[in-house]
């Protein structure tokens, strides 16, 4: 092997991938510009339709409202009362809900009569008249007050539409708060303190810094993505360098010249693999933009710390440019073998899918990393990157160094698979 | 300098079975000579020539060149033969001269010398103008001089020629032969097949006639004449293929 031959062939083809516009499209103004573009303009869609339902007022009618004089009241927000939601996590950053009061945003009719049937209510919250009902038994008020049991409140609404699921969950809460206060005075009444009821408070800290929230979100997304990215930046340049050859009619040219076959697809490697790293970093970048950009950016800021220290960034690109040799590897031979472009083209659908399965380890929960896992190829680079992502790097080191090395093996094995690929020439001559 | 002895080559084909694409084929070049592969196609010219250039393995027989083996020293039987076939093909976004440089690095001459090889081979082909354009802008004729300029820039002592005029127009046809015919004024060892009786009969100073993978007559084209019995070479190419 000599060096000097693979520094010829790799000159030439980053000369051939820097002249082909579609290369370049593809590998630096798709991630640099569609990306974050395509992911501000999701987020702030998704933030103004979250918006546009919580501030919209939600419209629910009563059936039987004439037996329940005293609920109907406190709805119709003639008593309100400073609530807080209880439950929702900071981390929840697409909930914007009303602080006002419970009730606020609940517009309450009565009109309709104790007979309306279930097909009734079901076509007015259908036609958007209604987002939910309120069906309330009769003499519901006496029965409250002689404190009978087994009483029963039952909302009719649509799990499928998000205005009506929205107004179930505001009618819920008010239902919730005025049984509170029903509590409260009873408990008034039996010369009760109302804490009774309440011994004692649950509160959480979470210890977590705004770094390592950041790490356990983007370790989850991160890695998958950047195996993703790295496997379509190479696909490209790992066409055009095979079946681009046969189809362009060069590569028996090619393979009657004195270099040997594996400087060849050495030469050749180092490009496919250098394409797909530095599309990987440019979509990451890209990402960061979209996400660092308008509300969505400064959401984010509040509940994490956007930014990532310089060992992580080394040890995430250490481990994926085995990974990008091991891909160059498969999409090379792949490409050798196809007769034409459009062939190679065609194996590109199906191979995706076999890269992204396991890709996806990083997402699933409870799959932790172990000795057998760190063997596995993708799926320990997958693992290993979500540690070294979320600043646990360090932690790992083992498991980081057997998913170097077994992938750098793999790499190494891939070389060799496609150096003999392109000795056989059945896959060079076949027409 | 090229020496092929009992070549054979079998391909398996799913639905033919086995194929003998050459077939117990032996012959000799020597410099300063033009060895010619006449045939019609699917003769096995392209099979006998790609084992010639290394491209393909030969199932039996022993091919030298310049006294290398091919199968022993497959890349420096490679360095010593310039490859040209008719339906090759050039790097469309690399300019004429990017693709000749290319070649002659890849042949292990340093940028040094390939500069000034580049400005001699420009001038014999009259090539100088288009020097610094992308191929994809390159009319045929021109590809097919940026070719020529390509298999010739290390100066190699064997040129192989695989149809070389096939699907050319009559001008850039007619260049062709004359570089051969240049070449052989070199003093280079060179092998060429062609389905073209015309240009056999100008060029070859022997010629074998190949069929189904088989020799079926060698020699120069005057006794392959009087061998036949036939004035015209077609007349005497058909009565020994034995097909009228």
């Amino acid at each position: 092997m000599n060096p000097r031959t693979i520094w010829i062939v790799f000159r030439k083809e980053v000369l051939d991938i820097i002249r082909d516009r579609r290369a370049v499209a593809f590998m630096i103004i798709m991630p640099l510009v569609l990306i974050p573009a395509l992911m501000y303009l999701i987020s702030t869609f998704a933030l103004s339709s979250e918006k546009g339902i919580a501030e919209r007022e939600s419209t629910v009618a009563v059936v039987g409202a004439e037996d329940a004089p005293g609920l109907l009241a406190y709805l119709r927000n003639e008593e309100r009362q400073r609530f807080n939601p209880p439950g929702e996590s900071e981390l929840d950053i697409f909930v914007i809900e009303d602080q006002s009061g419970v009730n606020a945003f609940i517009e309450v009719l009565d009109n309709l009569p104790a007979s309306a049937e279930a097909g009734e209510i079901r076509s007015l919250i259908d036609s958007k008249q209604l987002d939910a009902v309120l069906v309330v038994p009769p003499d519901f008020q006496s029965q409250l007050e002689s404190h009978d049991e087994g009483l029963n409140l039952r909302i009719d609404f649509l799990s499928t539409s998000d205005r009506s699921e929205k107004a179930y969950q505001r009618l819920r809460r008010s239902l919730s708060a005025y049984r509170e206060r029903v509590v409260e005075s009873r408990l008034t009444a039996a010369s009760l303190n109302a804490k009774i009821i309440e011994p004692f408070e649950t509160a959480g800290q979470d210890m977590a810094t705004g770094q390592e929230r950041a790490g356990e979100i983007f370790g989850r997304i991160l890695p998958y993505m950047i195996i993703l990215m790295t496997f379509n930046g190479a696909m490209f340049p790992a066409i055009n360098m095979a079946a681009g050859e046969k189809e362009q009619k060069t590569l028996e040219t090619l393979l009657a010249s004195p270099a040997s076959r594996i400087e060849l697809v050495t030469g050749k490697f180092v490009v496919i693999m250098l394409t797909g790293v530095i599309s990987s970093v440019l979509s990451l970048v890209g990402m960061y933009y979209g996400l660092s950009m308008g509300e969505i950016g400064a959401r984010l800021r509040q509940v994490m710390t956007l930014s990532i220290d310089t060992s992580t960034i080394v040890m995430a690109v250490l481990l994926v440019v085995p990974l990008a040799f091991v891909f160059a590897g498969v999409l090379l031979t792949i490409s050798v073998f196809a007769r034409s472009y459009r062939e190679a083209q065609g194996y590109m659908g199906p191979l995706t899918i076999l890269i992204i399965l396991p890709a996806f380890a990083s997402f699933l929960p409870g799959v932790e990393l172990n000795y057998t896992l760190s063997m596995v190829p993708v799926v320990n680079v997958s693992l290993v990157l979500k540690k070294v992502l979320a600043g646990q790097g360090f932690e790992v080191m083992h498991y980081y160094a057997l998913t170097f090395v077994s992938t750098l093996v793999i790499a190494g094995i891939a070389i060799w698979l496609c150096a003999r690929m392109f000795k056989n020439e059945n896959a060079i001559f076949k027409v | 300098m090229i020496s092929v002895k009992n070549l054979s080559k079998i391909f398996k084909d799913r639905k033919r079975g086995e194929v003998r694409a050459v077939d117990n084929v032996s012959f000799t070049c020597d410099p300063g000579k033009i060895f010619g592969l006449l045939g019609p196609n699917g003769a096995g010219k392209t099979t006998t020539l790609r084992i010639i250039a290394t491209t393909m393995k030969p199932t039996s027989g022993s091919v030298e060149v310049d006294g290398l083996d091919v199968q022993k020293q497959p890349s420096q039987v490679r360095a010593k033969i310039g490859f040209l076939t008719g339906n090759t093909g050039l790097y469309q976004r690399l300019t004429a001269r990017e693709v000749i440089t290319y070649f002659g690095q890849l042949n292990g001459m340093d940028r040094k010398s390939i500069g000034p090889r580049i400005t001699e081979i420009a001038k014999w082909l009259d090539m100088e103008d288009f020097l610094g354009t992308k191929c994809s802008k390159l009319s045929s004729g021109m590809q097919q001089k940026v070719n020529i300029a390509r298999t010739i820039v290390h100066d190699p002592p064997v040129m192989v020629f695989d149809e070389p005029t096939v699907g050319l127009d009559i001008l850039a046809a007619r260049s062709i032969v004359e570089f051969i015919q240049f070449c052989k004024n070199q003093g280079k060892c060179i092998i060429f097949s062609t389905h073209i009786m015309r240009e056999a009969e100008r060029l070859c100073d022997e010629v074998a006639i190949i069929h189904k993978g088989k020799f079926f007559a060698q020699g120069t084209v005057d006794a392959l004449k009087q061998v036949a019995g036939e004035q015209e070479f077609e007349e005497a190419f058909v009565k020994i293929v034995g097909e009228e």
